[in-house]
């Protein structure tokens, strides 16, 4: 090996690095299968356990992160971050009536925030990954959207909503999948492996890949240390499911089966986290501009949801707190 | 047959450590078969019908040997065996893309094919004068049934179950050395096409099948899939 190549190969990859905070992402592709929710509700818990936790509004153009927690839309938010350099999370941050917990909020936003551009999203994400905090949720909107998948892939923890029924289940897997590519393509170019994953997929039938698992193996047989080291990097965070909505006890059995059918389908560690029933107490509790938690906190939901959080948690056995 | 599924051994099919318990073992099983049961929710948009039945034969097959003690204590050994043989695996080191179809040469080179170049023989390689071998038998020529292979058009199972016992290759062996389960063997004599699994893997079973006893491999998978495909429709 020449010194050159020597020394691609100890360089460090970039997007590697570590955030001032634990970051969690939560998206599912669907609208409507509780991101908002379940990322206010493990806000909520994480905050009542004394975690320094911080909520970010990513649904830019239909901010409703505040709503869902009962809290009047905060004054700023978003934008007054993008449109104006070198400002921090924690400048825009809005105290909730949550101790520990503050909001990133988008309410305030101009109507066309949801096109946002690179540099500002690069802003955006630069804010967030600097921002010093215990945890720092993602409430992703929903879709593919590049940006979107951006702030997914940002996390280390990427958590997946689904609910039983085909047409959320048939959104969250094309985000897992546009998610992978995604991620694939911030690291190819650094591995060198671009043009050979270009090939493969320009052949893909012949080939006989119909998963990316089948992309990933080729491209490990082809270029095994490349292969193995992109394997590594995108297997450095696993998928986790939560499955919302369930109504019957065939309903709870479907996530197991998701966790595996998309272990078997990317090639990547993917965990099944826990189910969080259908209950009318959720719009129950958002028409009555409050947050589930706390207005019916001896439902079954708050159990789970409080398991959920607490599984999410011990993940991390070496957590400390900011206080 | 999946690319990537092909390089998993039965543990990691079934998603269990190799230290698993029986116990889990079965459980990974039932949750597993409940995962890919035809119209299985969890299957939309990820995998066709046709897919998810060629995963659910390979758990199968996994499950069977898993389930029993001495069959997995054999399946473990010849893992052990894999591991610790260093030779290198052509088939990574390859320049160009690799050619993973299944029909050129009956299997593709992954984690658990034989690292020999050559299938190992139980047979002695010289043999007395007027007998032949295959790699699992010693035969005696027989020249009229020589000319009915050589002249043979339609390779049907009753064809090939012939063939298999003028060559005195017994059931189990066949089995055991071409990883096809015997039922799959008498389903292919018997021309049972709707026991067999998809084309896909009966091509592939052919393939093996014909190397062994010696016949002509792409003349006989044609033959055979030709009237696989007519009778299964």
């Amino acid at each position: 090996m020449n010194p050159t190549e020597e020394q691609q190969n100890v360089r460090p990859i970039r997007g590697t690095g570590y955030p001032k905070s634990n970051i969690w992402a939560i998206g599912g592709g669907k609208g409507g299968v509780g991101k908002t929710f379940v990322s206010t509700s493990l806000a909520v818990f994480l905050s009542n356990l004394g975690y320094k936790t911080t909520i970010v509004d990513l649904d830019l153009g239909a901010a409703n992160t505040h709503t869902s927690l009962g809290e009047a839309a905060p004054r700023m938010g978003i934008q007054n971050l993008i449109m104006t350099p070198n400002t921090k999370l924690v400048d825009v941050a809005q105290p909730t009536k949550f101790t520990h917990l503050n909001i990133v909020s988008g309410s305030n936003d101009a109507l066309d925030v949801a096109d946002i551009n690179n540099e500002h999203k690069s802003r955006l994400m630069s804010a967030i990954y600097n921002h010093e905090a215990d945890f720092t949720i993602l409430d992703l909107s929903a879709g593919t959207h590049k940006s979107t998948l951006d702030f997914f892939l940002m996390a280390q923890k990427r958590l997946l909503i689904f609910t039983p029924e085909p047409s959320s289940i048939e959104n969250a897997y094309r985000f897992m999948k546009s998610s992978f590519f995604r991620n694939v393509k911030r690291f190819e170019h650094q591995l060198h492996l671009k043009p050979l994953i270009d090939n493969l997929m320009q052949n893909k039938s012949s080939l006989g890949i119909k998963s990316p698992a089948d992309l990933l193996a080729l491209v490990i047989k082809n270029d095994p240390v490349n292969g193995e080291r992109l394997k590594d990097l995108l297997n450095r965070y696993d998928y986790q499911i939560i499955l919302n909505q369930t109504r019957t006890f065939k309903d709870m059995e479907i996530g197991e089966s998701i966790a595996g059918v998309s272990k078997k389908y990317f090639g990547l560690n993917t965990s099944f986290l826990g189910h969080v029933d259908h209950d009318n107490a959720v719009w129950q509790s958002l028409r009555k501009r409050q947050h589930l938690l706390v207005e019916y906190p001896h439902s079954r939901l708050y159990t789970q949801l409080m398991k959920i959080t607490r599984k999410l948690v011990q993940q991390n056995k070496s957590l400390k707190l900011t206080a | 047959m999946s690319i990537s599924l092909n390089n998993q051994n039965f543990y990691e099919l079934l998603d269990v450590a190799s230290t698993a318990t029986q116990d889990e073992i079965h459980r990974a099983y039932q949750k597993a078969k409940q995962t890919y049961a035809p119209n299985s929710p969890a299957l939309y948009t990820m995998f066709t019908p046709e897919e998810a039945r060629e995963i659910a034969l390979m758990l199968e097959e996994a499950f069977a040997t898993l389930s029993s003690h001495e069959a997995r204590k054999r399946y473990d050994l010849k893992l052990l065996k894999l591991r610790n043989n260093d030779e290198p695996n052509s088939a990574l080191y390859s320049e160009t893309l690799p050619d993973v179809s299944l029909d050129k040469d009956g299997q593709d080179p992954g984690l658990y094919s034989s690292p020999e170049e050559e299938p190992t023989s139980k047979v002695p390689k010289e043999v007395p004068d007027g007998y032949a071998q295959t790699p699992l038998s010693v035969y005696k020529i027989d020249h009229k049934m020589e000319e009915n292979i050589k002249h043979s058009e339609v390779f049907d199972g009753s064809f090939i179950k012939s063939v298999r016992e003028y060559k005195k290759v017994e059931l189990h062996d066949l089995s055991e050395k071409t990883r096809i389960s015997t039922a799959y063997i008498n389903a292919i004599e018997a021309n049972d096409f709707k026991a067999l699994p998809a084309a896909v893997f009966s091509r592939g079973f052919i393939n093996q099948i014909s190397k062994i006893l010696g016949l002509d491999a792409e003349k006989a998978s044609k033959s055979y899939m030709d009237l696989f495909k007519n009778k299964r429709s």
